[in-house]
């Protein structure tokens, strides 16, 4: 039986995955993110807290007009979702139907 | 590979940290402590929400600001996750007092960081008139790095009584606190004795800022933008930005009796107001009023003009209530009462 490739929680979380997904694209705002996400301020608000706290979440302040705060992955944040990808793909590698075995 | 992360004074040292080769994650404090309360007591999510509510505007609103001060919070208390992490700071008052904050944070728990050193300067080779880690580039910032050094336990312990005095509702536990030997932090003392002249002074009833600002307009400086970049000139240690000076300015023009007045419109208007445009916010002018030349000629006192109701950490200052006052002649805190 092959080994079956390990998921790091933070990410294997459907809300989680999807904002990840958007923060290692580019660095949005709250009001972006909500809006993508289709969740509410308490629920954004919680899982930008659940990155924060492992360490995952870089914020920048911009101004253009007006002050704003954008979010990114941080580089350990970012080592961490690629690891996350790579295991689903293995994950995927592992679904596909073995080869029929030759006569 | 060691991972490290790197707490910063706010966005422009974070900016250049992240775009250097250093590598590691970035956590800029972000809070401009100079202004605004913390009172003792309320513990950091208290304080969060304190803060926020202090600093949030028609362009900010509280709810951001607290957010952004919680997922700071909860990268700080991630410390642990780290091999190392980096305090990088500057000798000025913001920076020191959020020396203070975060040493504190650490030393009573909140943060239990594998290993703590600090990087903190008041000059750089080849760079004129320093006054931040903003001004150097990437290279220049991470040349810094081999010159760290580990944050000692007794730099921890003064932090710790620093930020006691500082957030005290007794101003005279910081005017004791800056009497005692600071040398552990070796800024620590002129950031904080610049702090004690943010208190109105007994003769004019002025703080240090606005006293400059008076003095500039008086000598013919009118835009706000100039007033800005000749206040900073006034100033051993820069600590206060842009937004914070106009905020000086607005207080010096508000009130039933206003020391300046603007043209065109009469009010003050500044950054971040969102409905000002750049070009209408420059054409403003200040000018004395009569009370504000009354004031500069040193015929009557800024103390009854000025209504206060500000907060300098713990203290809060209010007017038509006991006031403590800074006498930079004796360098000792008054208190003048109604």
């Amino acid at each position: 039986m092959a080994d079956l490739p390990k998921f790091d929680r933070m990410f294997h979380q459907a809300v989680r995955t999807r904002l990840a997904a958007l923060l290692y694209r580019e660095a949005s705002s709250f009001s972006d993110l909500k809006t993508a996400l289709a969740i509410t301020d308490g629920n954004l608000d919680a899982h930008l807290r659940k990155l924060s706290a492992a360490g995952y979440l870089h914020s920048q302040m911009v101004v253009e007009d007006r002050p704003r705060t954008v979010y990114s992955l941080s580089p350990s944040g970012v080592d961490a979702f690629e690891a996350y990808l790579d295991a689903l793909e293995d994950l995927l590698d592992l679904s596909r139907p073995l080869p029929p075995p030759s006569s | 590979m060691v991972k490290v992360l790197h707490v910063t004074n706010g966005d422009g040292a974070a900016g250049l940290l992240k775009a250097s080769d250093l590598g590691g994650d970035v956590l800029p404090w972000r809070d401009p402590m100079h202004h605004g309360p913390f009172p003792a007591g309320p513990d950091l999510k208290a304080l969060s929400a304190i803060r926020g509510r202090y600093l949030a505007g028609p362009d900010l609103p509280e709810k951001d600001v607290v957010r952004d001060f919680e997922l700071r919070n909860e990268h700080l208390k991630a410390a642990s996750r780290y091999d190392e992490v980096v305090l990088w700071f500057e000798h000025d008052l913001l920076d020191q007092l959020q020396i203070l904050q975060i040493l504190d944070l650490i030393g009573g728990g909140f943060a239990k960081p594998h290993a703590l050193s600090m990087i903190c300067i008041d000059r750089f080779n080849g760079v004129e008139g320093f006054r931040g880690l903003g001004q150097l580039d990437c290279a220049q910032i991470a040349s810094l790095w081999p010159s760290r050094k580990e944050v000692s336990d007794a730099q921890i312990e003064l932090a710790h009584a620093g930020w006691a005095a500082f957030c005290s509702a007794d101003p005279r536990d910081l005017e004791n606190f800056v009497r005692g030997d600071l040398s552990d932090l070796p800024f620590l003392a002129a950031a904080l004795k610049r702090h004690l002249e943010e208190y109105p002074s007994p003769r004019t009833g002025l703080t240090r800022t606005e006293a400059q600002i008076l003095r500039l307009v008086a000598d013919g400086v009118h835009s706000p933008v100039a007033l800005f970049v000749q206040n900073m000139d006034l100033e051993t240690t820069l600590y206060m930005g842009d937004w914070s000076t106009f905020s000086r300015i607005d207080v010096l023009c508000s009130g039933a009796h206003p020391l300046l007045t603007c043209n065109p419109e009469g009010r003050f208007r500044h950054p971040p107001d969102e409905t000002l445009p750049p070009e209408a916010f420059g054409a403003q002018q200040l000018h004395l009023s009569e009370d504000g030349e009354a004031v500069q000629a040193g015929a009557r006192s800024a103390e009854p003009l000025i209504a206060r109701d500000e907060w300098l950490g713990g203290v809060h200052l209010k007017s038509g209530a006991p006031m403590w006052m800074w006498d930079s002649d004796m360098s000792r805190l008054v208190r003048k009462g109604p």
